[in-house]
């Protein structure tokens, strides 16, 4: 048996309640590898090893002599205060990243090709909440490929999955029935119809090659602080825990990974960033404003021989959405006779009745649309919140103990709609920090300062008066992003600030009339359960509902009664339902397995009562073409 | 046909395991066919082992932790990918993998050949695997690989498998049609896991980091020496047909509506083209049963076989008989009696007299039968006696 020694977390955390720890500092006991009795790991050609370090041992044994000690039950050696419950382990590592999306492996390539070339050798370890890497990973999405060129300048001769190159761009006004087509504001030459999912999961294949230690189906549920409030790490969720709160059988408590400098990179309204970015008044310390969201809903067809144009990018304005409603719709064609169709709406929307996924369906009934999808077949179904609030809401990345990245930050481009390319240039920059501080004795504040001299923040800040110029309504929007795109260019001395907050938006519902939605086809248009099968998403049924309610009776004594219930409507996975409950009352039932970790209800809430946490890692959808 | 009997266990404890582990599309995934019906799509496509094989190895790591058992091997095989579902199985707390490379998928029988080759490498005391995979829902490697060995088999475990140290047999029970069935078998054996057996254990992060450095053995088919041509091909996959979608109706008188005017008519459709349908109906099916007996008997006895009697014509010549015998019987009797006549042949078999004893109720119609035939027999005699009677007359 191997003999385990003991490495107890001399960290506290003032936020982990179920924990009675008092601050410990303890002698440290490493070791040098786990003592165990069998033989070295022979070198087999597993990916992660093809990466030999410059002292000529494997990468993986370089990191199991980094002072990472195992230990299965915590043996009280004469302290007090060590929690009852078998002991959580801690591993550690250089770098830990949390979310392998485009930015956190970006991050994570960054710094490994920044080791090769300095002859230095940091532990890079990338946690990723889905059960793949890409499977929660979903855009449009119509790729500029600069942020790839730079990071893996020779990705065209490595088989990545980027192979359309966009051919055409078409811009049309819908209005019921009728497209017009507009002068197209997008200029998509030289960038690539894709599935970002793929180019993920070929990131990942490209990450592991370089030695990155990605462990996907672990979510990331606290923040490890120091006893300076410095961020250390995160404690990944406990598994196995059922749904009235008892352990099952196959109870496992969670794990601390620490990183001496920790990236968050969860994409949109990340649940630990949000945190961080209170905790730290990111925002405020650079007056940025609050961040702004869309909901994107989005389909992938398999369509007619005939009506297949690989390359061909359309964008719509208009129908169905009102003018007060800010949004828009995409059709990128892509290849294999696939097309990705996708609604986005602005979450800033008034009418508390509007229903963003039957505005979707409504869509698909539309004649321009419909022309193209007779005939054919989905194949996979998703959707997920996109920032919208561009340079204004940037808030300052970095913290004690690390940074943030990519869209958890939020670099999105509105007018282009592109944010992959700035969350991957992001990733990179902060890559090139964290190396800093960790080989070269710099601080983690240089990643603030690169962003502001790269062309992220040119990008960002030229396009900033574009959505802003939208609240004033459709037409001034459009006058005005028309002057900014063939005139101002960004160059005007004004920033244009955002409205309310998205959750502040939603008006009463006496103000406004239900609306009545047709009834699914079952050809073009679809029933959530029918569409939410095609998402794959599942989680374990027997496990706390991660969506919590910060109090309980604020559903049945606000949402319902004033704003007519919400949540049942902009939830793209019908989790939110009002049902009878013995006394004829309505009562909030939240069906948390088919979460699609979208996060809208956790931006959208008019009380901002429901909090997004993440659920056992693993579940989710399973996005593999999105 | 030679049983393979492997060496007796001399120690329990240092029983190998060998659990077979099979890759397939995650059970959350919505499959479909590929354009060109040659099977499933599983590109770009959530795969990981499958539910039932993660039972299997779960009980075998379990019986390893009660002291049983000294090593769990996992084996998968299938295309390089195969390698991250062993690891998988080694983060759950196998020892150590087997990898046979192949590059298509295989039947179950093949897949069986396989396994009684590594049997015959590894010598395990115990071979686990899922009781079906899936993807294919077969359910049949499990029952060949222990026919190909010689070795028992419990299939459908659904209770904890108790092992006895001393005796080296195995107590299992299984998940039968009737309810639960406790077998006990001797080792080495071949057990298949059902649901119910246990629920598998999380990998958890330093046991998946352990993993990492736990060999994976690669084997090639050639290594195995075994015959991968197999006797069926896959012609075609396809879709299940769309069930056409059901009518809600709004009240009693609405469905007796439709019952009525839409519905009639095809219940009209059913009994004139089913009576006979496409293989001759229902009657027709006792009937073959009956004809076959009966040829059976008469082969047995007589040494001849009567020629392949398609039912279909066969039913519908002895009722159309029946009724152009009866119109002739009124109308030109003697005649009809000729046709009547092969009642004698017919109602035997038509009755069934070979498998029903005088309990049964058929034999009263079979007497009233009898009956009917002696009356046409006595009726034709008695015509007989007359045409020799005119017939003398004449000369």
């Amino acid at each position: 048996m191997h003999r385990f020694l003991l490495k107890l977390s001399s960290s506290t955390n003032p936020l982990r309640n179920s924990k009675n720890q008092l601050p410990l500092i303890l002698p440290r006991f490493l070791s040098s590898t786990t003592a165990s009795e069998s033989p070295p790991p022979p070198r087999t050609s597993h990916p992660s090893n093809r990466f030999i370090s410059r002292s000529g041992h494997p990468y993986s044994a370089d990191s199991f002599r980094k002072s990472r000690a195992f230990s299965s039950k915590s043996r009280a050696l004469g302290v007090r205060c060590i929690s009852s419950e078998a002991g959580r382990e801690s591993i550690e590592y250089d770098v830990l990243i949390i979310g392998a999306g485009p930015a956190g492996l970006s991050a994570a390539i960054r710094l490994k090709q920044l080791c090769q070339e300095k002859n230095a050798d940091l532990s890079v370890c990338v946690v990723e909440k889905g059960a793949e890497v890409g499977g929660h990973v979903i855009s449009g999405n119509v790729f500029e490929p600069l942020a790839l060129d730079e990071l893996l300048p020779h990705w065209r001769q490595e088989q990545a999955p980027i192979e359309v190159a966009a051919s055409s761009d078409k811009f049309w006004f819908l209005t019921k029935n009728r497209a017009i087509s507009l002068p197209s504001p997008f200029d998509n030459k030289g960038n690539y119809v894709i599935s970002l999912s793929q180019l993920v999961r070929w990131l990942g294949g490209k990450a592991e090659e370089l030695g990155i230690e990605i462990y996907p189906g672990f979510s990331a549920s606290e923040v490890l602080y120091d006893a300076s409030d410095k961020v250390v790490g995160i404690a990944t969720k406990d598994m196995g825990i059922s749904k009235d709160g008892s352990k099952k059988e196959t109870f496992q408590p969670g794990v601390d990974i620490k990183g001496r400098v920790t990236l968050f990179a969860e994409g949109c309204r990340g649940s630990l960033s949000e945190k961080i970015i209170k905790k730290y008044k990111l925002r405020e310390e650079v007056n940025a404003q609050h961040q702004t969201y869309a909901l994107g809903i989005k389909e992938v067809w398999e369509i007619d021989e005939s009506k297949h144009n690989p390359g061909e990018v359309v964008h719509t304005l208009g129908w169905p959405l009102d003018p007060k409603t800010y949004g828009g719709s995409f059709l990128y064609h892509m290849n294999n006779r696939q097309v990705a169709l996708g609604l986005v709406v602005a979450l800033n929307y008034k009418n508390p009745f509007l229903n963003p996924y039957e505005e979707f369906q409504k869509l698909k009934h539309h004649p321009a649309i419909k022309r193209i999808l007779e005939g054919g077949t989905v194949l996979q179904y998703g959707a997920r919140t996109l920032n919208e609030g561009g340079f204004q809401s940037i808030p300052y990345p970095v913290f004690p103990g690390g940074a943030i990245i990519g869209c958890s930050a939020g670099f999105l481009n509105v007018p282009k709609i592109k944010g992959t390319h700035t969350a991957m240039k992001s990733g990179m920059l902060a890559a090139e920090a964290a190396f800093g501080a960790l080989h070269e004795g710099s601080n983690m504040s240089t990643y603030w300062d690169n962003l502001r001299s790269s062309w992220v923040w040119k990008e960002l800040y030229s396009a900033r008066n574009y959505r802003p110029a939208f609240e004033y309504g459709l037409i001034p929007g459009l006058a005005v992003s028309a002057m900014e795109h063939y005139v101002l260019r960004g160059k005007v001395p004004f920033t244009l600030k955002h409205g309310k907050a998205d959750h502040e938006a939603t008006d009463l519902a006496r103000k406004w009339k239900p609306i009545e939605y047709p009834k699914p086809d079952g050809v073009l248009s679809f029933d959530v359960p029918t569409s939410l099968y095609r998402s794959n998403t599942n989680h374990d049924h027997d496990q706390p509902s991660h969506l919590r309610l910060r109090d309980p009776k604020i559903p049945e004594k606000v949402n319902l009664p004033e704003y007519a219930a919400p949540e049942s409507r902009y939830c793209p996975a019908r989790v939110y339902e009002y049902v009878e409950d013995e006394e004829g009352k309505p009562k909030l039932q939240i069906n948390a397995q088919n979460c699609l970790h979208c996060k809208a209800c956790d931006i959208k809430d008019p009380k901002q009562n429901i909090e997004w946490t993440v659920p056992e890692g693993g579940g989710g959808p399973a996005y593999s073409i999105m | 046909h030679q049983t393979h009997k492997s060496a007796p266990l001399t120690n329990l404890r240092t029983m190998k395991i060998l659990v077979a582990v099979k890759r397939v599309v995650d059970y959350a995934v919505k499959i479909r066919v590929k354009p060109d019906k040659t099977g499933v799509d599983t590109q770009n496509v959530k795969m990981s082992m499958n539910p039932f094989c993660e039972i299997a190895l779960e009980e075998a790591l379990r019986i390893k932790e009660a002291g049983f058992a000294k090593e769990v091997v996992a084996v998968s095989i299938g295309p390089p990918q195969c390698v991250d579902t062993l690891r998988t199985g080694l983060a759950m707390g196998a020892d150590r993998g087997i990898h046979v490379e192949a590059n298509s998928s295989f039947l179950p029988l093949t897949i069986a050949k396989i396994l009684k080759s590594l049997a015959d490498v590894e010598n395990p005391g115990l071979i686990f695997l899922g009781k079906q995979a899936i993807d294919d829902d077969c359910n049949q490697t499990g029952q060949m690989v222990a026919a190909l060995l010689g070795w028992p088999q419990a299939t459908f475990a659904s209770k904890v498998v108790v092992l006895d140290k001393d005796k080296q047999f195995a107590t299992v029970d299984r998940e039968v049609d009737g309810g639960l069935e406790t077998l006990s078998v001797d080792l080495p054996a071949v057990i298949t896991t059902d649901l119910r057996l246990n629920q598998p254990r999380y990998a958890t992060l330093p046991n998946i980091m352990k993993a990492k450095s736990k060999p994976i053995k690669k084997m090639t088919l050639e290594d195995l020496k075994v015959d991968i041509k197999s006797d069926i091909e896959i012609v075609e996959v396809t879709e299940p047909k769309k069930r056409k979608s059901g009518v809600i109706v709004s009240s009693v008188d609405e469905l007796i509506d439709k019952l009525k005017n839409e519905a009639h008519a095809s219940l009209w459709n059913y009994y004139r083209f089913s009576g006979f349908g496409v293989d001759g109906g229902p009657a027709a099916k006792k009937l073959a049963l009956k004809l076959n007996l009966a040829n059976a008997n008469l082969s047995s006895r007589l040494w001849v076989t009567l020629s392949n009697i398609e039912v279909r014509q066969a039913s519908v010549t002895i009722v159309s008989l029946i009724a152009i015998g009866g119109v002739i019987f009124v109308i030109r009797k003697i005649f009809g009696a000729y046709l009547a006549v092969y009642f004698t042949i017919v109602s035997p078999i038509l009755y069934d007299i070979y498998n029903n004893g005088p309990e049964d109720r058929y034999f009263s119609p079979f007497w009233i039968e009898l009956f009917k035939i002696s009356l046409q027999l006595q009726i034709f005699r008695s015509y007989k006696a007359k045409i020799m009677q005119s017939m003398r007359m004449d000369e």
